[in-house]
């Protein structure tokens, strides 16, 4: 019996994984101003001052907000400049 | 007279007028910082401090590994070019009777923010604010930290009260 291709198996995985929706995760952390939380999503995401309020005060209240989606380059891309401004953010599969 | 602190001017960057020694603070800071970020690379591991300038990006180890890899240089260049553009700032501008000043182009008022930010968070790391109760402990315990950091936000919420009228309100 032929073993089974294991380049064929990887391959999908990334494939899926590339094709897979990635959520940028917003935390709660008792420092960092309202104020600022605001501005940045401003900022990094174009997000109108009510959105970018109501994306604050769910992370405020809830423990965290997703704040963008997309695949996992710009995910990450997304999360690493959100952590070059202080920000608390991880990615999480969609 | 009392001056305000920050001010818009119109190239469109801030001015900056503050007393001496609260730019002098703001020299300690940028050492600490520095300080905490000196060892910092993909293959060592974290201890709280760093952490709160170097979150985990993904929850799975071998994710956040491979993750890390590449971007915890980048996170490190990016932080310390901004600390290298805070300090320079510092360092220049004018001082008249223990006044100091200075007008900040838009890349420093940038710097500053960020450079606020990691200072609120590593101080707060070290005077150990893990939860929203910790700050009434914080009153009573640490006068002095509980003043820098209420200092360093009042910076903060200034700059970024200057700052988010210059964004346009409407989603890009």
């Amino acid at each position: 019996m032929e073993a089974p291709e294991r380049e064929d198996v990887s391959s999908t995985d990334t494939r899926n994984d590339r094709d897979r929706l990635w959520n940028v995760v917003v935390w709660n952390d008792p420092v960092t101003l309202m104020d600022y939380v605001v501005y940045v999503l401003r900022k990094l995401f174009g997000y109108d001052r009510m959105t970018a309020m109501r994306l604050m005060m769910q992370v405020h209240e809830e423990g965290r907000a997703v704040v963008s989606s997309g695949p996992r380059e710009k995910a990450e891309m997304d999360v690493h400049r959100l952590h070059a401004h202080g920000l608390q953010a991880t990615l999480a599969r969609d | 007279m009392r001056y305000p602190r920050l001010v818009r001017h119109a190239e469109g960057g801030v001015r900056v007028t503050l007393p001496s020694v609260e730019r002098a603070l703001l020299l300690d800071m940028v050492s600490t910082i520095r300080e905490v970020m000196k060892d910092v690379d993909a293959d060592t591991p974290h201890d709280e401090l760093v952490g709160r300038l170097f979150p985990r990006a993904y929850d799975d180890p071998l994710e956040q590994m491979e993750y890390a890899d590449t971007a915890i240089g980048l996170l490190a260049e990016a932080k310390r070019t901004m600390l290298d553009t805070f300090e320079e700032s510092l360092r220049a501008g004018t001082t008249r009777r223990d006044t100091w000043r200075i007008d900040l182009t838009e890349e420093q008022t940038a710097a500053w923010l960020a450079v606020l930010q990691d200072g609120r968070l590593v101080l707060a790391e070290v005077v150990g604010i893990r939860t929203e109760s910790d700050w009434d402990d914080l009153a009573t315990e640490d006068d002095e930290a509980a003043l820098v950091l209420a200092y360093l936000g009042e910076l903060l919420v200034g700059l970024v009260t200057l700052l988010d009228g210059a964004l346009p309100d409407e989603e890009q």
